[in-house]
């Protein structure tokens, strides 16, 4: 009997058939992906397939780790650790499973590395951390199996690249690697597998990444919580605190709620809306965000796991992970934005084999109702979004070099050679990895701008190193590709902890000043060597800290969905009847009195339109644009647009951008660039023109200076350091923008500085759905409305407050009106 | 007892703010290259040079192009020459820290100080010059004409040069007032359709002058504006008024003549 077999008897469960194909698959060498959802078995699938292939080898119990679990999350990882080695105690006996990551004790480090375990459970941060020393190369020197679990939660970003770099050190190991990834449903699972595989398999033949697909569909139900009074909902907004009295009834209605929010500040005023409408639930209800100290959040994990929570207010941090049997019911606040995203959530409930997921959606303003329904559509049309692995990123690459080099010194060719394994770099050329080593070396290609530099230097072998041990401690301690605002420790004046919290919140407040968080009213006593001291405020709290991560686009399947939805719409029954045909789903029938209101005040545009609305107001002249083509393609236009607009005559504007459209807004005097002839010559230039117009607009404005910001941290120019650890470091610090002004003024050609552009055109702007919907738009029958009061669509545009800028204006000159204008209203 | 002086007969050039400084009693100019001067004796004070940062960071494994200097030095030599200056006060942070003592700086500034070799160079100490050690105070010092003064300057025309203003300055006191440097002061200005832009300026309050940094490779702080009086953001070889200033007067319109004394 094999090890498998032996555990599943132990635990009286009998292998599901996908969970067998894998075994054979590991059996025979081969390395693949296999798709799963949360509580299908997937784990032991690939964990029972390692533990046979480890028992057949010489040494299955050797004396040092032979098989490696990465998990995307730190948090995750302790519950892994113990389900895996609960399975290998009857599967293999003496086995023994230990935990390598960043919150791992220096005593228990020295432990394994006196004692290595069997296999190790670890992050891509902590696995590269290890590459960068003799002693972890050592420790690694005997994997023969690597896995890669949650894979669609690295695929798409640069700690997959990360990843994908280690996968390929270690493959070049004399004995053969095995590579295993655990992924959700995506729309890519095969170039999922190709990515993660790469450097140890070769595509398309019959030794290529192998595919499994757990068919153990979990049934799903799905609805919206509409509004009592569909005329009456918010036509903007974020918060959806109108729908409180429906989500009450519905946590009522069921065992145990998982409620998610999309922003960390939404999941702080729903859980005090919640407790205000429900005081009775004080103790039953809980909060948990990725901001809140460790053991808030394992207290709550643990609560929810047992059945001891009536709801729990959660934002992403909840997303992945461990079973939560209890959990019958998932409400989601917001828009998902997203179909896999959404299915992941709505996997977080009926996690017992059999029962069925119920997921509500509950939408915060008026168009979501319109998005809610485009997701139950898209869902059942299967259409799911696929997640790219980005493109050779630079950043990430010169991280890389100088962790490998780090660990042993290597020479050019096989850094290059081995890098070239990976599926981000396979077409890397070798200009590129100079400029790479080059910019480790001596700062850059160009000899002059950066005199007595040297992060790298050769050998006598001719084999790169570092420079020296002040450098090679400060690398260590900025490995990883997680970039996140500067946080500081939030704690009680009387002593304790309670939190991480983003000191750019922290500086907007004065002492005395009140806000929400973890539940709590605060009020800032102090902020102290990177820590803000605070009180339980005697007055009701002002500010709501605002963290980043609540703008994600709406996914282009989603968009396309709401174009075919409003499409279908009649608009001659619009007109005529206050009412939704009875026929028509539920939410199209909230959404009738809006739609009335836009099809009366401008117009519904249907398939074949384009939609353009001009308002006049006090504070500018706006133009609304509606292509529906997602909020990245109309941040994209917008950039363009403005940039267009500006050559035509000097003007100064700001926009705005959402899934359904786009707001330019100028000064009153400027009105004239809004213009429909100055529209249609902005947007029906040549499509050779794009590029080029897009990469000068990203120039003059702030985007690609905010993008520039990861990957200053990633390549290691700006270094964040330990809070507090190192005063000395204090002295290097200067903030991402002013690198990028440098770089800008220098060394216009660093490889790093035009990456930002790369990623906001390729990302951001998507460049070439830019170009389709450009195309869409120019063909389009053109419908030019002058509003006399904001419409339906144009209103959320008008409100958003996150705004780019553009000026085509001499800087002088707008200073002059600018403060014109400022003092006229003073 | 102040004496008043008459406003100077000099011609300020383009980009100049022309201010009366009625609790002085004398003329002041703001250039727009980030120097408050006074023009009836020729002296311009600056701060916040951070030279040789770029050098620092780049011995420190971060790779900063080099550039920055010789920007800074090409403002500093376009500063006086334009204005005639006599006496140059640099109110601290003349370098960044002891890394950025370069061969390549030390010849770079020589040759301005040869250029310029009538004009005095005074020099308060900045929390970064003190980091660069002796090697600035002393020798640096000999080689480029430094008049080194640790923590005050006074030498005149009402004024106290220091590198860090006192949180909270003598209001008090009228006929002497502190000039500084050290925060790097900076403005965000706002204006309809969502119109927003950041830029380093002078600031002005009862009793204080802060200047903007003068490098070219230094970060700003924007200030809280209710605590100033008058603020004077540089843009575009600019020097522009930002708040109606209660106690200056710019000599051309007449304009507030209120008096804070």
């Amino acid at each position: 009997m094999t090890p498998a077999q032996r555990a599943f008897d132990a635990l009286g469960l009998t292998p599901f058939a996908f969970q067998t194909e894998v075994w054979k698959a590991v059996a025979q060498g081969r390395s693949g992906l296999l798709n799963a959802g949360t509580g299908t078995g997937k784990t032991y699938a690939i964990w029972g397939g390692l533990l046979n292939r480890l028992a057949q080898g010489a040494d299955p119990l050797g004396a040092s780790p032979q098989i490696l679990w990465i998990t995307p999350m730190r948090a995750l990882a302790a519950d892994t650790t113990r389900a895996l080695q609960r399975f290998a105690d009857s599967a293999l006996p003496g086995l023994r499973v230990a935990l390598r990551t960043g919150d791992t004790p220096t005593a228990e480090r020295t432990r394994q590395d006196r004692k290595p375990p069997h296999a190790l459970v670890t992050t891509p941060e902590s696995l590269s951390l290890l590459l960068s020393k003799p002693q972890g190369l050592e420790m690694l020197a005997g994997v023969t199996a690597v896995v890669a679990d949650e894979w669609h939660e690295l695929l798409g970003n640069k700690r997959g690249v990360q990843l994908q770099l280690c996968l390929a050190a270690l493959s070049r190991s004399p004995s053969p690697l095995l590579v295993w990834g655990l992924s959700a449903t995506l729309g890519n699972l095969s170039q999922a597998a190709e990515a993660l595989c790469h450097s140890v398999t070769k595509a398309g033949t019959d030794t290529g990444p192998y595919l499994v697909t757990a068919q153990t569909p979990k049934p799903l139900q799905i609805m919206t919580l509409l509004p009592a009074q569909a005329g009456r909902f918010p036509w903007a907004g974020h918060l959806g605190l109108t729908m409180r009295d429906q989500v009450v009834e519905a946590i009522e209605a069921s065992a145990s709620t998982l409620v998610f929010t999309n922003t960390r500040s939404q999941a702080e005023l729903w859980y005090q809306a919640l407790l205000e409408a429900r005081p009775a639930w004080a103790g039953l209800l809980a909060l948990h965000h990725g901001s809140l100290d460790k053991e808030a959040r394992v207290w709550v994990e643990t609560a929810i796991a047992q059945g001891a929570l009536k709801a729990v207010v959660a934002t992403s941090s909840l997303d992945l992970g461990v079973d939560f049997s209890p959990v019958d019911q998932v409400l989601q606040i917001g828009s998902p934005k997203g179909i896999a995203r959404l299915l992941q959530r709505a996997g977080r409930s009926g996690h017992q084999p059999g029962k069925t997921s119920r997921l509500r959606l509950v939408p915060t303003h008026a168009l979501e109702i319109l998005e809610s329904y485009a997701v139950q559509e898209a869902l059942i049309q299967g259409r799911i979004e696929s997640r790219l692995p980005p493109q050779a990123p630079m950043d990430v690459l010169v991280q890389h070099l100088a962790t490998r080099v780090l660990g042993c010194p290597m020479d050019s060719t096989t850094l290059f050679e081995e890098v070239r394994l990976t599926y981000s770099y396979r077409q890397l050329s070798r200009p590129a990895f100079d400029w790479a080593i080059d910019f480790l070396a001596r700062g850059g290609a160009s000899l002059t701008a950066y005199p007595d530099f040297h992060r790298l230097q050769l050998d006598a072998a001719g084999r790169w190193q570092l420079s020296d041990s002040r450098m090679a401690r400060r690398h260590r301690l900025s490995i990883g590709t997680i970039v996140s605002d500067a946080s500081m420790r939030l704690a009680w004046a009387s002593g304790g902890s309670l939190g991480q919290i983003e000191e750019s919140f922290i500086g907007r407040l004065k002492p005395g000043d009140t806000f929400l968080f973890a539940g709590r009213a605060l009020e800032l006593v102090r902020v102290k060597d990177l820590t803000a001291y605070v009180r339980v405020a005697t007055k009701k709290a002002g500010a709501v800290p605002r963290w980043n991560g609540g703008n994600m686009p709406l996914s282009t399947e989603l968009s396309a969905t709401v174009r075919d939805i409003l499409t279908a719409t009649r608009v001659d029954l619009l007109r005529h009847s206050a009412q939704a045909p009875s026929a028509a789903a539920p939410e199209i029938g909230a959404l009738w009195p809006l739609l009335r209101t836009q099809a009366e005040r401008s117009w519904l545009p249907a398939a074949g339109d384009f939609l353009i609305e001009r308002y006049d107001a006090r504070d500018g002249a706006h133009g609304f644009l509606y292509p529906f083509a997602g909020r990245t393609v109309h941040l994209g236009l917008a950039t363009l647009l403005g940039f267009r607009l500006g050559q035509r005559s000097a003007i100064s504007l700001s926009y705005a951008v959402n899934d359904y459209g786009l707001a330019l807004l100028v000064p009153k005097d400027q009105a004239a660039a809004l213009s429909l002839e100055a529209l249609r010559d902005a947007l029906f230039r040549p499509a050779e023109c794009l590029a080029e117009d897009l990469l000068a607009a990203l120039q003059t404005g702030g985007l690609a200076q905010r993008r520039f910001r990861e990957i200053a941290r990633v390549a290691g120019l700006v270094f964040a350091g330990l809070p507090g650890a190192e005063k000395t470091s204090r002295q290097f610090a200067a903030s991402s923008n002013l690198f990028y002004e440098v770089f800008q003024k220098y060394d216009p050609e660093n490889a790093l500085y035009r990456q930002s552009w790369q990623e906001v055109q390729r990302e951001e702007c998507n460049i070439e759905e830019l170009s389709a919907a450009l195309d869409r738009c120019q063909s389009a029958q053109w419908r030019w409305v002058a509003l006399s009061r904001p419409s339906p669509f144009s209103f959320p545009l008008m409100v958003e407050r996150l705004r780019e800028q553009l000026s085509s204006e001499k800087l002088a000159d707008r200073v002059a009106r600018m403060l014109q204008e400022a003092q006229s209203e003073s | 007892m102040q004496t008043s002086h008459r406003p100077t007969s000099l011609r300020p050039p383009r980009g100049t703010q022309v201010l009366f400084h009625r609790a002085l009693g004398r003329t002041v100019w703001l250039a727009p290259q980030g120097a408050y001067i006074d023009p009836d004796t020729q002296t311009a004070f600056i701060s916040d040079l951070h030279l040789g940062k770029s050098a620092s960071f780049r011995q420190a494994g971060l790779a900063v192009p080099e550039g920055s200097d010789t920007e800074t030095l090409a403002r500093l030599e376009l500063l006086l020459s334009t204005y005639a200056i006599e006496t140059l006060v640099i109110l601290g942070d003349l370098v960044h820290d002891a890394a950025s003592l370069t061969n390549a700086l030390l010849r770079q500034l020589e040759r301005l100080r040869s250029q310029k070799a009538q004009t005095a160079w005074h020099l308060v100490l900045g929390n970064h010059d003190q980091k660069a050690g002796q090697t600035l105070q002393s020798d640096w010092a000999t080689r480029l004409g430094l008049q080194v003064f640790t923590d005050r300057w006074e030498g005149g025309m009402g004024l106290v040069g220091l590198h860090a203003p006192d949180d909270a300055p003598d209001a008090t006191q009228t006929d002497q007032w502190q000039i500084a440097g050290h925060l790097h002061p900076s403005v965000v200005i706002q204006a309809r359709a969502r119109q927003r832009l950041r830029l380093p300026c002078f600031a002005y309050r009862q009793g204080q002058w802060l200047l903007p940094a003068f490098g070219a490779f230094t970060g700003s702080m924007p200030l809280a504006l209710s605590d100033y009086d008058g603020v004077y953001p540089l843009a575009d070889g600019e020097v522009f008024a930002m708040k109606p200033v209660v106690g200056l007067e710019t000599p051309q319109t007449g304009l507030m003549t209120q008096d804070l004394a």
